[in-house]
């Protein structure tokens, strides 16, 4: 009896020690689903937090955001385009999807402050603001001689407070083996007069991953920026996609221009550009509904032909008025947007319809209600 | 006879006593976790309709704030914009032709992917402005952007704003917009 007893107290330990273990397996079990939820919640929170950051600052014309993100310092932040869809996130746990916002951005980032700015895309009327992406330890190096554009990215960029300001430096191709980089993430060179024959010394030491290039030239015609990465001790082509076409009726602040300084690969230029050529298309709608309404409000005001047609506002507006006239370069610049939406190889076709419009608003606005 | 009966009875007895002892203890503990979990499904419940909640304010201002500069309806003369400020001309452009949900025109694969673009930026969203000025009839009807309410919402979230409507150079008048959200 007395040896049953004793069976029956161990058996009846053994059996609260598994219980024990199970419920205590089962609340561990919950508390490890429940960190990898939150985690995985924190990070969605995150990057839709950044959706709506970026959905501010991208309408917040010629705007500079420098918002703090020291507590993911931890946590890359990528960016990448293709077939029209950008996407952003936290590597391997979130990431977002857009098709309408142009991004333009580096392929990673990790830093404690995220710099975003916003600069409107004219061609010739505003089709929407292009959202540049960098971050505090991005330094960019700009290198050309006597190149206008060196001194106004250099005063675009420029903010007397410290904290404010993108990690910008000049150099020429003397002092570019003496440059000092410091701890940047990545450092981008922008060669506004032809790629240097060798990689200066200063990056030489540096990772691949860590050092990128756009060298920008023109034709005279049309302005083209190519895209290298470091193999090595030189520069080489990136891999696919190496060279994209400047679109531009230029001027300062040129976002086309600024957007290819601060896109990671020429791909995501070319991808996130498609977007605002689609934007193009659906505004010049707009526009040409407008331009119907001017037609009809102008022949109502007149309603005859004018004894002095030099100064009749219709020949801005009508097929049969000047040569450059509204109606036919409005459908000559849909006709060529469609090409370039096929195919974009030929965009470059829109730039001197653009600037032709362009030219016609700015006669139209001197004596006539003008498109824009 | 009767001994050997009443001696193997009362062990018997005093397992089906151990056993119901058990099951109660068990019974008891599924009740606390039953509690345990229903308290737990109706503080998910709450919190997550806080969080829809919380997620329509955004989507609100988020598409007021979209609105606001849409490129499709400010004010531009030659490179300068005007804020909160909307050219009537494209206004009406945009009614007539209905140009925010795919438009009227003939090529309907471009209408649709015209229709899916402004969905990506809007959603499911009303968006309408309503001009102000003294001289306006009451009965003005207001001008309808975009009109595509979630089919049986349960929940919609109106947000206003004043803007100017510009209707010639000089020409401005007072004009209300309305975004409205669906979720």
């Amino acid at each position: 009896m007395e040896k049953k007893a004793q069976v029956e107290i161990t058996f009846h330990w053994i059996y609260v020690l598994i219980a024990g273990a199970v419920i205590l397996l089962f609340f561990i079990g919950i508390v490890v689903k429940q960190k990898a939820t939150a985690e995985e919640n924190l990070a969605t929170d995150v990057v839709q937090i950044l959706e709506s950051i970026f959905t501010g600052a991208s309408v917040s014309e010629q705007t500079k955001n420098f918002i703090d993100i020291s507590s993911l310092v931890d946590y890359p932040l990528y960016f990448s385009c293709a077939d029209g869809i950008t996407e952003y996130g936290i590597e391997d746990l979130a990431s977002i999807q857009n098709t309408v916002d142009t991004i333009f951005a580096p392929s990673e980032l990790q830093a404690p402050q995220l710099i975003l700015w916003s600069l409107p895309f004219q061609f010739p009327f505003k089709v929407m603001d292009f959202l540049l992406v960098t971050a505090s330890n991005v330094k960019y190096v700009l290198v050309g001689d006597g190149v206008l554009f060196k001194d106004e990215f250099l005063d675009a960029t420029y903010n007397a407070e410290e904290r404010l300001h993108l990690d910008v430096e000049e150099a020429s191709r003397l002092t570019l083996d003496t440059l000092k980089l410091g701890k940047a993430f990545h450092v981008r060179f922008i060669f506004l007069d032809g790629l240097p024959p060798q990689l200066p010394a200063s990056v030489q030491e540096m990772d691949d991953d860590t050092i990128s290039a756009v060298v920008f030239s023109s034709d005279g015609r049309a302005e083209t920026a190519e895209y290298y990465e470091k193999k090595g001790t030189t520069f080489q082509k990136m891999a696919g996609k190496s060279q994209v076409s400047i679109l531009s009726l230029g001027g300062e602040r040129d976002a086309a221009k600024y957007a290819a300084i601060f896109a990671g690969t020429a791909e995501m230029y070319g991808c996130t550009m498609q977007k605002a050529w689609q934007r193009l298309g659906y505004l010049l709608a707009v526009y040409n509904a407008k331009l119907v309404s001017l037609q009809d409000y102008y022949a109502t005001f007149y309603e005859e032909e004018s004894p002095f047609p030099e100064r009749d506002c219709r020949r801005f507006y009508r097929e049969e008025g000047i040569e450059n006239n509204f109606a036919a370069l409005l459908e000559q610049f849909r006709r060529q947007l469609r090409g370039c939406r096929e195919l974009a190889l030929n965009c470059a076709s829109l730039q001197q319809t653009a600037a032709q419009i362009e030219t016609t608003n700015q006669q139209a606005a001197g004596e006539c209600l003008a498109l824009y | 006879m009767a001994a050997t009966t009443n001696f193997s009875f009362v062990p018997q007895k005093k397992a089906q006593i151990h056993m119901t002892e058990t099951i109660a203890v068990l019974f008891i503990f599924f009740i606390l976790i039953l509690f345990g979990l229903i308290f737990y499904a109706q503080f998910q419940k709450s919190a997550f309709k806080e969080k829809a909640e919380e997620l329509l304010q955004k989507r609100a201002t988020e598409t007021m704030l979209k609105v606001l500069f849409l490129p499709e309806l400010i004010c531009s003369e030659r490179s300068l914009t005007e804020d909160n400020c909307f050219e009537l001309a494209k206004v009406q452009a945009v009614v007539d032709g209905n140009l925010l949900e795919g438009g009227r025109g003939v090529d309907t694969e471009i209408d649709q992917e015209k229709r899916d673009y402004y969905f990506s930026i809007f959603s499911y969203a009303t968006i309408k402005v309503q001009q102000l000025s003294v001289a306006a009839d009451e009965n003005d009807e207001p001008y309808v952007l975009y009109d595509h309410p979630l089919p049986k919402f349960t929940k919609s979230e109106p947000t206003f704003f004043v803007v100017a409507l510009k209707e010639a150079p000089d020409t401005y008048h007072f004009a209300s917009l309305a975004v409205t959200v669906y979720s």
